[in-house]
C-alpha cells in the first residue's frame, strides 16, 4: 500500500515524533536525576523507558506491518509521561509500575497475536466468562474495602482489581457473541454474564466501573443490533439505576454533594478535589516545571487517580491538553478502525475497546477538573496501578490485532483492484 | 546541584516540555489525517474496481464422505485451503495437508498453487508447481474434488 496510480505516495513516517518523545522521556528523566542530589536510576530509567518504546516500534513495526503504529506510540507516550510523573512523586511506586509496564507490554504482543491469527475464539468463550464472574465473586468474599469500594483481592506480594480484567473479557464475550447470534435464546448467556458482571460490581460498590461496564454492553449492543428501542430502555433503567443506587449508598451521595460544592468541606470532604483545582490553578498555562510543584504532598492519591493534576501542576496547563488531545487522537484511531473493519467481530471489538477507554478516561478527567462527580476509575495508561496498565495494555492488544486484520485484508483486496484494473481496456 | 541551581534549570526546561508536546501533538495531527486520507483512497479504488468476479469452488465428491456434496466455498483475493484452522477455508479431511494450497483470481483464471508437495490435480493434470483453472475445471485436492464456478458481477461496491 505505498504506491498508487499517481506514483509514489508513501505512508507518512513517524521518526520525528518518535525522536520527539524520546527526548521528551529522557530530558525528563535526566532533570529528576539532577533533583535533590544525583540519582543514578533515574539516569537508567532516561535510557530504558525511550528504549521500550523505540524497540516496540521497530520490532513489532517489523513482525506486523499492518499495525496501527499512531495508536502505539501514542499509548507509550502516555505510559512515559505517567512514569516521569510517579518518578516524579513516589520514586518506589514508579519502579514497580515500570515492571508492570513490561508486563504490560508483553501482554499486549500476546493479545495482538492472539485477536490477529487465533481463529477459534469460541473454545474460550465459556472459559473467560466463567473465571470472570469467579473472581468477582472472590472478591466479594476476601476483598479488602478502600474508599468505600470493596474491589480489591489482596495476594501478598501486589493487590488485585478484578473488575479491571472483567472488562476485557465482557468485551470479548459481547464481541464474539453478538457478531454471531441474533435469537434471544442464543443471546442468553452472554447476558446473563454481562448482567452477572454489572450486578456482582454494584455489590462490590466500584460505581465507576459499574458505569463503564454498563455504558459498553449497550454500545455493543447497539453497534451490533441497531436496536433503538432496547438500547434507550436500558439507558433509562440506567438512570432509574443509578438514582437508586444514589439513595441507598452513602458513599455515592457524599461524592456528589462535593462536587457540586468542593468548597462548603475544603478541609474535609472536599480536600481532594480543592487541593487538586488548587494545584492546577498553580500550576498555570506553562506549569512550575518539573519537580517544582507541591501536589505531591497535598493531593491525595495522587500518584493513581489524580495523577492529571500533578501533570498539569508542573508540565503545564498545554502539555495538559495535549495529553487529552492525544488521547482524542487515539480513540479516533481506533473508532475508524472499526469502521474498515470487514468482519463484525473486530468491529464490536475495536468499537467495545474505545468505549471502554474513552469513557474512564472522560470520568477521571472530568472527576479531576470538577466537571462531573468523581468516580474512583484510573487514567488509562498513565495512572499507577497494576491491574489498571495490564487491562489497558490488553485492550491495546485488541485494537492492533483488529488494526493487522484490517489492514492485511485491505491490502489483499487493494492489490486485487490494482490487477483488475490492469486488466480492463 | 543546589535548589536554586535546580529551580532555575527546572524553569527553563519546562519550555522545552512545551515546545516538544506540542511538536509532537502538531505532527501527530499531520501524519494522522494523512493516513486517513491514504485509507480514504485504498478504499475508494477497492471500491471503484468493483468486486469483479465471484470465484465459488463447488464440491464433487468427498473420499471420506464427511463433507457433503455440493457445498460451496467461496475464493475471495488470496485464499488459503487446507486442514489448519488458520487457512481462510478449513476443510477437516485427512487427505489435505495443514495448508494444502493457495488459490488467487488473476487474469486469465484462478491460479492453482500446491504447497510443498501437496496433491494437486487441475483437470486430470498434476500440479507441479501452478495451474490456471477456469469456469468448470475440476479441481482436486487430495481426496476431495472439486468444480470451479465463475460469475461475473457489475456491482461497484
Amino acid at each position: 500500500m505505498t504506491q498508487n496510480k499517481q506514483g509514489a505516495l508513501k505512508k507518512p513516517d513517524i521518526d520525528w515524533i518518535l525522536l520527539a518523545m524520546t527526548l521528551f522521556e529522557a530530558t525528563a528523566f535526566i532533570l529528576l536525576a539532577l533533583y535533590d542530589g544525583f540519582d543514578p536510576v533515574s539516569l537508567i530509567l532516561a535510557v530504558s523507558v525511550p528504549l521500550i518504546l523505540v524497540a516496540q516500534v521497530l520490532l513489532l513495526g517489523r513482525a506486523f506491518p499492518h499495525m496501527d503504529k499512531y495508536i502505539l506510540i501514542v499509548a507509550n507516550f502516555l505510559c512515559g509521561v505517567g512514569l516521569i510523573m510517579l518518578y516524579r512523586l513516589a520514586p518506589d511506586k514508579a519502579l514497580k509500575q515500570l515492571l508492570f509496564y513490561g508486563v504490560g507490554v508483553m501482554a499486549m504482543v500476546c493479545m495482538t497475536f492472539l485477536v490477529a491469527r487465533f481463529r477459534h475464539w469460541r473454545v474460550l468463550r465459556l472459559p473467560v466468562m466463567g473465571v470472570s464472574v469467579l473472581l468477582l465473586a472472590l472478591t466479594l468474599v476476601i476483598g479488602k474495602e478502600t474508599y468505600g469500594a470493596k474491589n480489591w483481592i489482596d495476594l501478598k506480594f501486589f493487590s488485585l482489581q478484578p473488575s479491571e480484567f472483567v472488562k476485557v473479557a465482557l468485551i470479548l464475550c459481547l464481541a464474539m457473541d453478538l457478531s454471531e447470534k441474533r435469537t434471544i435464546g442464543q443471546l442468553l448467556p452472554v447476558g446473563l454474564f454481562a448482567v452477572a458482571c454489572v450486578g456482582l460490581i454494584v455489590l462490590q460498590k466500584d460505581l465507576g466501573a459499574v458505569l463503564i461496564c454498563f455504558i459498553v454492553c449497550i454500545v455493543v449492543y447497539f453497534t451490533a443490533t441497531s436496536n433503538w428501542l432496547l438500547c434507550l430502555s436500558g439507558l433509562l433503567a440506567a438512570a432509574g439505576g443509578s438514582v437508586v443506587m444514589y439513595k441507598l449508598f452513602p458513599h455515592v451521595q457524599t461524592r456528589v454533594a462535593i462536587w457540586q460544592d468542593p468548597w462548603a468541606t475544603p478541609q474535609d470532604g472536599g480536600y481532594q478535589i480543592v487541593q487538586s483545582l488548587i494545584a492546577i490553578a498553580s500550576g498555570g498555562m506553562s506549569g512550575l516545571g518539573l519537580g517544582l510543584g507541591s501536589a505531591s504532598k497535598s493531593v491525595p492519591v495522587v500518584e493513581s487517580d489524580f495523577i492529571f493534576s500533578a501533570v498539569c501542576e508542573e508540565f503545564g496547563i498545554i502539555v495538559g491538553l495535549t495529553v487529552i488531545a492525544l488521547y482524542v487522537l487515539l480513540f479516533i484511531r481506533g473508532m475508524l478502525l472499526a469502521m474498515r473493519a470487514r468482519s463484525s467481530f473486530h468491529a464490536l471489538l475495536a468499537v467495545g475497546t474505545v468505549t471502554s477507554l474513552a469513557l474512564q478516561t472522560f470520568m477521571i478527567l472530568g472527576g479531576v477538573i470538577k466537571m462531573v462527580p468523581l468516580t474512583g476509575v484510573t487514567l488509562p495508561f498513565i495512572s499507577y496501578g497494576g491491574s489498571s496498565m495490564l487491562s489497558c495494555m490488553l485492550m491495546l492488544g485488541m485494537l492492533q490485532g483488529v488494526s493487522i486484520v484490517v489492514g492485511e485484508q485491505d491490502e489483499s483486496q487493494w492489490r486485487m483492484a490494482r490487477r483488475r484494473e490492469a486488466w480492463q481496456p | 546541584m543546589n535548589a536554586t541551581a535546580y529551580e532555575l534549570l527546572s524553569a527553563i526546561a519546562k519550555y522545552w516540555f512545551i515546545a516538544l508536546a506540542l511538536f509532537i501533538l502538531a505532527r501527530m495531527v499531520l501524519s494522522v489525517t494523512r493516513e486517513i486520507r491514504i485509507e480514504r483512497q485504498v478504499q475508494a479504488e477497492i471500491g471503484q474496481a468493483g468486486t469483479g468476479i465471484n470465484a465459488t469452488l463447488v464440491l464433487l465428491s468427498d473420499e471420506d464422505r464427511k463433507i457433503k456434496r455440493g457445498k460451496r466455498y467461496a475464493v475471495q483475493g488470496e485464499t488459503t485451503v487446507g486442514r489448519a484452522g488458520r487457512c481462510d477455508v478449513t476443510l477437516r479431511a485427512h487427505s489435505l495437508e495443514r495448508v494444502h494450497c493457495i488459490l488467487n483470481m488473476e487474469r486469465d483464471g484462478m491460479s492453482v498453487v500446491p504447497v510443498g508437495r501437496a496433491f494437486v490435480v487441475v483437470d486430470g493434470q498434476v500440479v507441479q508447481r501452478r495451474a490456471t483453472a477456469q469456469e468448470g475445471s475440476e479441481i482436486q485436492m487430495g481426496g476431495l474434488v472439486f468444480r470451479l464456478c465463475l460469475e461475473e458481477t457489475n456491482d461497484a461496491e
